[in-house]
């Protein structure tokens, strides 16, 4: 089913994991490398700037090969057949890069999987609107894609796809208990992903796996999340008992991952659950306003320093189970990126209207220091 | 994370001993979990917060606070965070530190935005530095400037350069230099490449000399993005002269490739490709449809994005190769 040649993806699982042995000092660097050479991995992944490099060029060539067919062909109607021609050549391409080029997540495969599905799925969209008929397409795509491909991203767009595909479906006759149902799926989605991540050794679809779970973790808050619920039913009011039971929610299953995180120590939940908590305090900001937004801000800005202040402290040396251990940092490949980011967000906080100030001209400035210029 | 039933397979084809891999069990069994990127993050995240609530506090209550309190306020705690930083960081080398803790590193942070809005309050509220606005863009950098150096932070440094180029006119933050600049102002793009030439060359000295080595990344970065798109306004600008600054472009995109080829950065030689690319696709669209607007030119246009793209992408495949290689 696998496009790739299948010894080469669990090669590539297991290259990653001999990188975090050898991080850890479990294997030395020697063996590490020996092993390495012994699983050799065919397949063509680029370095991250190239693979985004690759992804823009591919956009482009769509953009204008789509550009140009439809001059060509001087379409003026039946646009959907010509957006499914579209996302089938896509597909085309996107096999032949696959199979022949033995592109994995290259830029090029993966931007051609997108505008595939997207070229398709919106072809139903022109003038057909049927949201049911919509989200079972990019299910079925998503589902394929995932399957033929390992791609991460496509099993998240299944997951969400296959919500929205019940939601539509239950929506309309059963449309009181919906949410109920959407939490369960979204459950038992969770359950059998998370028991397959937890006992499969097939290399091939473990991460894919984990990213399905993770989704459906988040999702089975979501859908009962208030904000969620009271957007979606287009204005019907709720009685105050059902109200509560989503608050209740929206209030207590953050904690619970989070207190499940920390005592099973499971990172995934841990990250989850400060996520999640940050999520239920902007749809309690905004439903009740207690306090002004800026207050709101310095509270929680200074709850957090104050917080991850302690845990550093704390942390320093191993406790409970956890630890904060600079010296163990592996020397990270976007440690300039994080310099970038801080002058992004913090660089122009203080930028005074400069009525006439002009390089060169040396106007400014009474001091040495300014003259030079 | 590490997923124990990878090395069960590996120790199944015999790639790793029995003994490697129950010791591998057992640690993983044992091991504190490292919650470092989590406490970074909601450090990060805890200060911005904070220093953007404390902002608009400010700003809405100046009339019911008084103007002196908040100043000697902000002042107090840039203080603090400043001297809990000279006492706790080691002492000043031209080589990069390494004993710094993150926690230390986010109080400058802090300390430093702190600074930059005494500052500005101070040339707001009390006109300290009348109306010579330079200096009071000048003096918080300098300020930054001397504390990116001294207390080696990336960071800082960063809010230094953008300060810098404040002071000259120009805004360089990733997301906001096409939206706050306007590029058809003709000093603007002068400035834009003498700063750019300016921290091309801080990066090489830096480099050359040995001073702060590991900050010219960072130089080059900003140099590179603000010599290409200013060269790329130039031509847009210079609608009769457009030939000579694509040469400039030109020029300058054979240096930058040379260097990247040479430091082995995917970084930078895919930055130089990507805006030569957008340089030479403007002058191409430019002869195409200089006369009228034609159909067959429409025509041509579309081929050449096909052709040019899977051009370039296979240039972009095979460097890749290359580098790796070497």
């Amino acid at each position: 089913m696998i496009a790739y040649n299948k010894t080469s993806i669990e090669n590539l699982y297991h290259h990653e994991q001999i990188d975090e042995a050898t991080a850890m000092e479990y294997i030395s660097k020697e063996q590490g490398n020996t092993i390495k050479d012994r699983l050799p991995i065919n397949l063509y992944t680029p370095n991250l700037f190239v693979k985004i490099g690759l992804g823009v060029l591919t956009y482009f060539i769509i953009i204008s090969s789509t550009g140009l067919l439809y001059l060509m062909l001087s379409i003026s109607r039946s646009y959907n057949l010509f957006f499914v021609f579209c996302g089938m050549v896509s597909y085309v391409f996107l096999e032949i890069m696959a199979t022949k080029k033995k592109h994995y997540n290259s830029g090029v495969d993966n931007v051609l999987m997108i505008a595939s599905v997207a070229f398709i799925s919106s072809s139903l969209a022109v003038d057909n609107h049927s949201n049911i008929l919509l989200s079972l397409i990019v299910l079925c795509l998503s589902i394929w894609m995932t399957i033929r491909f390992a791609d991460r991203l496509a099993a998240g767009s299944a997951v969400i796809a296959l919500l929205a595909f019940l939601y539509f479906i239950f929506s309309r006759s059963f449309f009181a208990i919906t949410p109920f149902f959407l939490i369960i799926s979204a459950g038992i989605i969770y359950y059998f992903a998370n028991k397959t991540r937890k006992l499969s050794t097939n290399f091939v679809y473990k991460p894919v796996v984990k990213i399905i779970a993770i989704i459906a973790l988040l999702s089975f808050y979501a859908c009962g999340n208030y904000l969620v619920i009271n957007e979606m039913s287009n204005g019907i009011q709720m009685p105050t008992y059902v109200s509560a039971v989503f608050w209740l929610w929206t209030m207590i299953i953050p904690i619970l991952y989070l207190v499940k995180g920390v005592i099973n120590k499971d990172l995934i939940f841990i990250r989850s659950g400060v996520l999640l908590i940050a999520a239920s305090v902007i749809t309690f900001k905004y439903y009740y306003n207690i306090m002004p937004a800026e207050q709101a801000l310095f509270l929680a800005g200074i709850a957090l320093t104050l917080m991850s202040y302690i845990l550093i402290q704390k942390l320093k040396k191993a406790r409970w189970g956890y630890i904060y251990n600079e010296a163990n940092l592996i020397p990270n490949k976007y440690e300039y990126l994080e310099g970038i980011i801080i002058g992004e967000a913090f660089g122009h906080q203080q930028q005074t209207p400069q009525p006439d100030t002009k390089f060169g001209d040396g106007s400014f400035g009474g001091s040495g220091a300014g003259s030079k210029y | 994370m590490i997923d124990i039933a990878s090395f069960e397979k590996l120790n199944k084809d015999d790639l790793i001993t029995d003994e490697q891999l129950t010791r591998i069990s057992s640690a993983e069994a044992v091991k504190p979990i490292a919650l470092l990127w989590e406490l970074k993050t909601m450090m990060y995240c805890g200060i911005l917060l904070l220093t953007t609530g404390l902002g608009i506090i400010i700003y809405k209550n100046i009339d019911s606070i008084g103007h002196l309190a908040i100043v000697i306020s902000i002042g107090i705690a840039m203080v603090i965070c400043f001297s809990y930083c000279l006492k706790k960081s080691p002492p000043f080398t031209f080589s990069k530190t390494t004993s710094s803790s993150a926690l230390q590193d986010y109080i400058l942070l802090f300390g430093c935005m702190l600074m930059l809005i005494f500052f500005g309050y101070l040339q707001f509220q009390f006109n300290l530095f009348g109306n010579r606005w330079g200096m009071a863009t000048f003096i918080p950098m300098l300020i930054l400037l001397v504390s990116a150096y001294y207390f080696d932070h990336l960071g800082v440094l960063s809010m230094a350069l953008v300060n810098f180029s404040a002071w000259a006119g120009i805004t360089i933050t990733p997301l906001h230099m096409l939206k706050r600049n306007d590029f058809s102002n003709e000093s603007i793009i002068y400035t834009g490449l003498s700063l750019g030439v300016l921290f091309m060359a801080i990066a090489y000295l830096s480099q050359a000399k040995n001073i702060k080595k590991h900050f010219y990344f960072t130089y080059k970065n900003f140099g590179a993005h603000l010599l290409f798109i200013s060269t790329i306004a130039g031509m847009f600008h210079f609608g009769n002269v457009y030939l000579f600054w694509f040469l400039l472009l030109c020029g300058i995109s054979a240096v930058q490739y040379a260097i990247a080829f040479k430091e082995k950065s995917f970084y930078f030689l895919v930055i130089t490709l990507l805006y030569f690319y957008f340089g030479i696709s403007y002058v191409l669209m430019r002869l195409l449809f200089y006369s009228t607007f034609s159909e067959s030119a429409l025509y041509m246009a579309f081929l050449y994005f096909i052709l040019s793209g899977i051009g370039f992408i296979f240039l972009l495949t095979r460097l890749n190769k290359i580098i790796k290689v070497q």
